[in-house]
């Protein structure tokens, strides 16, 4: 009987280790502006997470559609509610808006409106385990995406690209344990990092912490990112203080932010693509 | 027959996984459905069906949101080997042994993918921490191996595994 015959199963073993070791190894590439390799093993694992997402996705749909059957003749009646006190919330901004554009031109103070380039692009997938909390958009550097460009929803802000490829690219989101963002509280003007959580980040919460002791922070305070770090651009909303906690050290003051995202429920997301302009 | 409703087990779990893990977390954390599918799989059957299914499940894992493209595959491939040696050597359709196969089992595919990809990475995560969400995922593992060691063994239509 010759070797190969004799050692068939182990041969076996070995080609299929091999081939999932170099896709290891391929797949770890760092791909900050994608190099050719991690690119086209990016660019063929793309539409297949893209396939994936959609077979999960509609299933999902459909089984949340006959769960919450019920509800839907309350929910639609609060919802009614909700647009009515909208439409005489957006009438007063409007007014708002106007009487600080005539004050800020009798003033001569610039506009400090921030017009963002937004590109909208959808989840293909996101880990499943209990450790991150990371997902991959189906968009990249085909669309003018890059590193460190900052991911956002209506909501607030999710968190930003860590790694980019022709058609794809990975988010890190601010509720994953590795995640850091400069923050400031929009009542007061205190500086913070907003830091993620294992202990949370299933809960769409993140750690509020590096905060002044003399600070007046209170429940409910609105908390938006200052801008420092050079990740993301001041004055997008991140969430609402829900806890102060005691901080061990008794230098700072901490806190828990629960965050304007909803990260279970995510699919679609808008990236602010290029430089900001202010 | 049996090979379709193996993988028709696998697709129903690797999207309730996938999707619907946060309507049966505990406290937060997610069992990990298609981990203690592959093991009752592979100690009831104990065959190369059950490692090639189990490779598809942990490369399915991979292409969905890996991290790392590869890992689970290759994990899911020498564990199901593992597995298969363990059923046909020690197993003898004791469900006790399952119970205590799962939770091991879970404790060391949490303790390597943590060491890859925090301690050696330097990816953070405090001892509290990941002993909670060890000790959590061990718990729903176990508990839901109960009803998904009962489904796969009445696909066993032979009965050869069990009598042995």
């Amino acid at each position: 009987m010759s070797f190969f015959a004799r050692n068939k199963f182990k041969i076996i073993l070995g080609v299929i280790t091999l081939f999932f070791v170099i896709i290891m190894a391929l797949s770890s590439i760092p791909k900050n502006s994608s190099g050719f390799v991690g690119n086209f093993f990016g660019m063929l694992i793309s539409p297949v997470q893209k396939c994936v997402n959609k077979v999960v996705s509609s299933t999902e749909d459909f089984m949340v559609f006959i769960l919450n059957m019920k509800s839907y003749e309350k929910d639609n009646e609060k919802l009614k509610d909700e647009i009515s006190s909208l439409y005489t919330e957006v009438r007063e901004t409007e007014d708002l808006k106007k009487e600080n554009e005539t004050l800020r031109n009798m003033l001569e103070l610039k506009s400090r409106e921030v017009e963002y380039d937004l590109v909208a692009s959808e989840i293909i997938a996101r880990e499943s385990d209990n450790w991150y909390c990371i997902f991959t958009l189906d968009k990249g550097t085909n669309q003018g995406l890059a590193k460190n460009d900052s991911v956002i929803t209506p909501d607030g802000l999710v968190g930003h690209i860590y790694e980019v490829g022709k058609n794809w690219s990975k988010v890190i989101t601010i509720v994953d344990s590795t995640s850091s963002v400069g923050a400031v509280l929009k009542r007061t003007g205190d500086t913070a990092i907003i830091e993620g959580s294992l202990d949370y980040q299933n809960e769409n919460m993140c750690k509020l912490t590096y905060l002044s002791k003399n600070a007046n922070i209170t429940e409910g305070d609105y908390i938006e990112t200052s801008g420092m770090g050079g990740i993301y651009p001041s004055g997008l909303y991140i969430g609402r203080v829900k806890e102060i906690i005691a901080d061990p050290n008794g230098i700072t003051q901490q806190a828990l932010v629960e965050t304007a995202v909803n990260f279970g429920d995510l699919r679609q997301v808008f990236v602010i693509r290029g430089e900001i302009t202010e | 027959m049996k090979s379709f409703l193996h993988y028709l087990f696998f697709i129903i779990l690797f999207i309730l996984q996938t999707t619907l893990s946060k309507y049966i977390s505990f406290f937060g954390v997610f069992p990990n459905l298609l981990l203690v599918y592959v093991i009752c799989l592979c100690l009831i059957f104990s065959d190369v069906k059950s490692i090639i299914l189990a490779t598809v499940a942990g490369l399915a894992l991979d292409l969905y949101g890996g991290i790392v493209i590869g890992f689970n595959a290759l994990f899911y491939m020498y564990f199901s080997l593992a597995t298969v040696y363990f059923g046909e050597n020690f197993f003898r359709g004791r469900r006790a042994v399952t119970l205590l196969y799962t939770a091991i089992s879970t404790f060391l595919y949490e303790i390597i993918y943590y060491v890859l990809f925090f301690a050696i990475w330097n990816r953070g995560g405090s001892f509290n921490n990941v002993t909670y969400i060890l000790f959590m995922e061990i718990l729903c593992n176990t508990i839901f191996v109960l009803p998904i060691y009962s489904l796969v063994r009445k696909t066993d239509v032979s009965g050869f595994r069990l009598s042995k």
